[in-house]
């Protein structure tokens, strides 16, 4: 498969820019979690490193007003990679620069606290995405009606279905404007009005200017929201372009 | 190895400053949450921090003077207990609290571009929040025993200063290693009860002396932990035991202890925090 040259977007402002990124992980043969275990392997001198890639030299520019979209089968370094973009994984080799504020989604669950209630819940993981208190207090009931979850708020969060949990994670996450916002499986859950008003927020975001990155595995999404996809398979680039082309020749690849 | 960058260009350039207060008001975040979960849905609520040390410190009079015999005649025992036990509490709960926060913080961590520090921060922060209601209850058992505090009382805030810096130190070491080892969470719950019965909180030093043990402390005076507790002692009693040091030399002592505790713990949590996501 070839690798489509994108010329279209040279003078659009780059957001995300991937460099030769790879990254490389040690795996221990064995899985070594304990001391015992590592100063016998250390003693018998049997510490053995299998390098695995993850990512493979993979370069890619994301410009503003993007919507781009991430494919590629299970295991083939589409998480990795965001996690590189999200800045919590530090490549091997190469750089990734992003210009501007990111605003991840996060999975369900995760930053909040299942006893505390959905109000309490949602000045904790303001403050863990970078919100200051006084942004919170302004911001708070435009979170509530986003999610339409007031007669609930009070609730401890563990009482709460888990689309009920995924409205409050996405009012939150896209409560400000950010440049960048990455969205991982996230908009699976929910009812299908939700997911409707979701799309409207995200496409209204779009329009203000937000760059959205998408990882699914739902084509049809990726289809429907991008207009530029990237295909990530067994940690190499497999193809850059137009989300149309990359998702056809993704399907016809499955088959 | 190549170059390896992995750079966030905030548009609207935030100031440094700007970070700084995030970090805090997340901490104090972390911390109220802690303190809501803990005493949700019990009656007492927040008396329980302080009824916890006043409960403890009466088992333990009851046992250890009348079962186990040892002159202690300077001033009433209880307060010799209570106040050993709730200044260890900080150290014990910070660093227990610590060990496990970077691993429960994972799924966070691996998501969102967060300063690590801030988890084993927060525990020591709630054992400090916590050794403040514990106040009351040394204030009652003193009250009740009449004593009157010596007016170096004062200089206790920067002693809890310190030993909140030494077990900082500690917090941030343990919770960074038990990230590569997780046998460490189960060693250091041993470790530190070895370190409380190694730390004359429940005995004196007489009852070393009387037994022929006197050698043994001469170890204990390299325990950080036991400087920290006389200091502490004789800060707030004003009596000074026969084996205790001059308090101005417990101070340096401590500081000293501190800050090497909170330099090893902070170089090695900076050196190993780029490698947690890999093993979380």
């Amino acid at each position: 498969m070839t690798e489509l040259l994108d010329n279209e977007n040279r003078d659009r402002d780059v957001i995300v820019d991937v460099e030769n990124v790879s990254v490389v992980f040690n795996i221990a043969n064995e899985k070594i979690q304990s001391l015992k275990e590592y100063f016998i392997k250390v003693m018998k001198r049997e510490l053995m490193f299998r390098e695995f890639v993850a990512v493979d030299d993979v370069s890619f520019k994301v410009y503003r007003g993007d919507v781009f979209g991430l494919v590629g089968t299970n295991g083939s370094g589409k998480s990795t990679m965001l996690k590189v973009i999200a800045g919590v994984l530090e490549p091997s080799k190469g750089t990734c620069t992003v210009n501007g504020t990111i605003s991840p989604l996060i999975e369900l669950g995760a930053g909040f606290d299942m006893e505390l209630t959905a109000r309490e819940n949602i000045y904790l993981n303001g403050a863990l995405l970078g919100f200051s208190k006084k942004f919170l207090n302004e911001h708070v009931d435009e979170i509530i009606d986003f999610a339409e979850l007031h007669d609930f708020m009070e609730m401890p969060l563990k009482n709460y279905s888990s689309g009920m949990v995924a409205r409050i994670a996405f009012a939150i996450a896209t409560v400000t404007e950010p440049d960048l916002l990455i969205v991982d499986e996230v908009l699976s859950v929910g009812d299908f009005l939700f997911q409707e008003k979701c799309e409207r927020r995200i496409t209204q975001m779009i329009e203000n200017g937000t760059t959205v990155l998408i990882v699914s595995h739902a084509i049809d999404q990726i289809e429907r929201l991008c207009n530029r996809a990237i295909w990530i398979e067994k940690s190499k680039l497999k193809m850059l372009g137009p989300a149309s082309e990359v998702t056809a020749a993704y399907r016809a690849y499955g088959q | 190895m190549g170059q390896n960058t992995s750079i966030v260009n905030a548009k609207n350039t935030k100031p440094d400053s700007q970070r700084q207060n995030n970090s805090l008001y997340l901490l104090t975040n972390l911390v109220s949450k802690e303190f809501k979960l803990k005493y949700r849905r019990s009656v007492l609520g927040v008396l329980w921090s302080l009824l916890n040390p006043l409960l403890m410190m009466i088992v333990m009079a009851l046992i250890f003077s009348n079962i186990f015999r040892f002159s202690f005649d300077l001033y009433p025992f209880a307060v010799y207990l209570i106040l050993g036990q709730t200044l260890f509490a900080v150290f014990q709960d910070g660093t227990n609290g610590a060990v496990r926060s970077i691993i429960d913080a994972a799924p966070l961590i691996k998501k969102v571009h967060v300063e690590k520090m801030v988890f084993p921060t927060e525990k020591v922060l709630f054992a400090v929040v916590n050794f403040g209601f514990s106040l009351i209850a040394i204030a009652l058992v003193m009250l009740y025993f009449g004593m009157v505090p010596s007016w170096h009382i004062v200089f206790v805030p920067v002693l809890v200063l310190l030993l909140a810096a030494f077990t900082l130190g500690i917090a941030y070491l343990v919770s960074a290693l038990t990230v590569f080892f997780r046998d460490i969470e189960h060693l250091w719950s041993v470790l530190i009860t070895v370190w409380f019965y190694f730390t004359p909180i429940f005995w004196p030093y007489d009852a070393l002396a009387n037994n022929g043990l006197s050698w043994v402390f001469t170890l204990v005076q390299v325990n950080p932990m036991y400087h920290f507790v006389a200091c502490f002692r004789q800060l707030v009693t004003g009596y000074s035991l026969p084996s205790d040091l001059a308090v101005t030399t417990e101070f340096g002592i401590c500081a000293v202890c501190a800050v090497a505790a909170l330099l090893v713990g902070l170089l090695v949590f900076k050196k190993l925090e780029k490698k947690f996501i890999l093993y979380i």
